[in-house]
């Protein structure tokens, strides 16, 4: 009954079947970035750079550590997620400031480069090389 | 309130079009809007964190592909990293990493509505609990980054 209301109220047509699907990946998205990006970033952007010795540094460490299948499980999660959380802020983020029209366009512009860098996001982690000899 | 119930309020709140309810659809909407307080300018550059870590994983993206054309092509990309104009970038994603973290998990208590042997889980206890998980999540970092692939000729 109460679902009849909500549609009688709403329209059936009005309720977006596929906004709930990207709506799930962005906060996936934002999770994983939330949880591990900062200290990645620190460790291997800032003091890396700065001779701290870290694996990502070093050919053969980063080669042994991307060897390890949970690290390349990590690897693809952390980057395709958060270019599926890009794409569903950024299409918000447009109407925000004020760009109100071509929202479709915009929609397909932003899922469709998540998509392709999922894709070789998936096609670079599969391919990495295993431990060096 | 049933479960029948309790999906539909989900589907309206969750599904609803963007269109009923984004902002700048408010008619007469400046699209300088969020430069009327420090809230929404907040807001704003919580929003743009998200360009900047897209920006970071594709950069990452980049390095791993790198692993598989040898040394050489490795080492080179991790030393231009060390330039100015990619120090200024990391400084920036790291400081817009830091911002996404704590809105998006003070977030993360305001959202879901959680119970626990029959009591409902406070808005607190679920924030200090993402960020007790943050904690875990970047100590693994720290310890997979320093310690991780160390091998004999290291």
């Amino acid at each position: 009954m109460q679902i009849q209301r909500d549609m009688a109220t709403h329209g059936e047509k009005d309720v977006d079947r596929i906004e709930p699907f990207w709506w799930g990946l962005f906060a996936a998205g934002g999770g994983i970035a939330a949880m591990f990006a900062p200290m990645q970033i620190l460790l291997q952007d800032l003091l890396g750079n700065a001779g701290v010795p870290v694996a990502t540094s070093s050919y053969r460490r980063a080669r042994r550590l991307a060897a390890n299948p949970l690290v390349r499980m990590y690897l693809f999660a952390l980057t395709s997620l958060s270019l599926v959380h890009w794409a569903h802020r950024f299409r918000y983020y447009v109407m925000d400031l004020g760009v109100t029209g071509a929202r479709r366009q915009i929609a397909l512009v932003c899922y469709g480069t998540a998509i392709a860098g999922s894709l070789d996001a998936a096609r670079i982690v599969l391919r990495l090389p295993g431990r060096a000899r | 309130m049933s479960q029948i119930q309790a999906n539909s309020a989900w589907v309206r709140n969750i599904a609803v079009s963007p269109n009923r309810y984004h902002r700048a659809d408010e008619p007469g909407l400046v699209p300088t809007w969020w430069r009327a307080n420090r809230r929404f300018a907040l807001y704003m550059l919580r929003e743009l964190a998200s360009v900047f870590l897209a920006v970071w994983s594709l950069r990452l993206l980049r390095q791993l592909n790198l692993l598989r054309q040898g040394e050489e092509a490795y080492d080179t990309f991790v030393a231009k990293q060390r330039r100015l104009p990619w120090l200024l970038f990391h400084i920036s994603a790291f400081s817009f990493a830091l911002l996404h973290s704590v809105t998006f998990l003070i977030a993360a208590g305001k959202g879901p509505t959680l119970h626990f042997m029959g009591r409902k889980v406070s808005e607190r206890t679920i924030t200090a609990g993402a960020f007790a998980g943050w904690a875990i999540a970047s100590l693994a970092v720290l310890l997979a980054l320093l310690f991780g692939g160390r091998g004999e000729d290291t």
